[in-house]
């Protein structure tokens, strides 16, 4: 496994490139927010041998460079991921998607269909279902907030985002990682531009166009997601021909980190058809 | 699995003939199926109705070596260079040249 940094119309993104090179097409992991490749941490050894893996920090996350103003929409983020395939030489992948990550993989599957040749969406946004409503209280108060101290919006924001894990060590350890980058004023002020764009209009926009989506694609969910509840899940998989929907019982959000084996019995199974 | 995809593409082609998206599921699927010369021909229809950004013309002519139309192929390669500068995809158009290359020694 190795990491490394690319350029995409001038930011800096953060990747790592992990399996091995053969038959299979590539596959390619997104996170959502606030989260990093290190969501994916588990699933990863536990790719189908003959994939080339890519694990993404999308801008703004991880290492990546700050927003610094540009575009954090999830057409933005979608566009910058275009980039880095032609960037790594990918004409066509497996797009893994979780929470706004799953947003990106739905609108890269729209407006990019010949780019994508399997969908994997995990607890993903969708539709006008997002953000939930702790989000829109937060951001709604911003413009008082975002002068505060960045540790008090993390207090907030861990507090929130332990509701999503299981199992309280895991979370403790994992939103360690995840908020992080977000500790110092200018982390403070990537944040905010974050919530600020954590907005359904793209994924509104394309959902019309859901039902042309020709990738084989798969739905996985936890059940008990207290952000981006199973309704959510079962509404994509009416609306995308020919998908699959599994749920995982007593999972919430972070699927991919407490329940690896299943992302990845899921994963391999579509890559399989 | 492959074949209950397949059929469901073919299905879905069948009812809306001019949905292009499913022409190109389609083509995805009998590449798959490695029935190439059906691949052939939906893409072929995809691309006379889409503007492809270049992958598209890279698969027909995946399906056009497999089928030994050598020179198609390299029509399709060349076509999807022009696609994929127009569209700002320098990786694709790097691939492209680099297969058209190949196809020179055949």
């Amino acid at each position: 496994m190795r990491g490394e940094f690319i350029d995409v119309n001038g930011a800096r993104l953060y990747y790592y490139a992990a399996g091995s090179r053969g038959a299979g097409e590539p596959v390619v992991f997104l996170h959502g927010f606030p989260t990093s490749s290190h969501l994916w941490t588990d699933v990863v050894p536990l790719v189908p041998k003959g994939h080339r893996v890519v694990v993404v920090d999308l801008l703004g996350y991880g290492r990546s460079d700050r927003p610094a103003g540009r575009d954090v929409s999830v057409r933005g983020h979608a566009e910058r991921v275009v980039g880095i395939l032609d960037a790594l030489a990918i004409n066509y992948a497996a797009i893994v998607g979780h929470d706004v990550g799953g947003g990106i993989a739905q609108t890269m599957a729209v407006r990019w269909p010949t780019r994508v040749s399997r969908l994997m969406l995990v607890n993903s946004v969708g539709f006008d279902l997002w953000p939930g409503r702790e989000v829109k209280v937060a951001r709604a108060m911003l413009p008082l907030t975002r002068h505060l101290p960045a540790t008090w919006l993390l207090s907030i924001l861990r507090t929130d985002l332990m509701r999503g894990y299981v199992t309280s060590d895991r979370g403790t350890h994992s939103i360690e990682m995840y908020v992080r980058p977000f500790a110092k004023p200018d982390g403070r002020d990537s944040l905010v531009e974050h919530m600020m764009s954590l907005d359904s209009g793209e994924t509104r926009a394309i959902e019309p166009r859901l039902k042309d989506i020709v990738a084989p694609t798969a739905i996985l969910w936890g059940a008990e997601d207290p952000f981006l509840p199973v309704s959510i899940g079962r509404r994509l998989h009416m609306e995308i021909p020919g998908s699959s929907l599994a749920v995982v019982p007593d999972a919430r959000h972070f699927t991919p980190e407490e329940a690896p084996e299943k992302v990845a019995n899921v994963l391999t199974e579509l890559l399989a058809r | 699995m492959t074949t209950s995809r397949l059929e469901m593409m073919r299905a879905m082609v069948a009812k809306n003939p001019s949905n292009v998206l499913a022409r190109f599921g389609l083509a995805n699927e009998a590449l798959k199926a490695q029935l190439y010369e059906e691949a052939a021909e939906h893409l072929r229809v995809y691309l006379d109705h889409h503007d492809d950004e270049g992958n598209g013309f890279g698969r027909l002519a995946d399906a056009l070596v497999k089928l030994g139309r050598v020179e198609e192929a390299r029509d399709a390669l060349l076509k999807g260079i022009d696609a994929s500068r127009r569209f700002g995809h320098p990786g694709m158009v790097n691939e492209f040249e680099a297969r058209l290359d190949e196809l020179e020694g055949e």
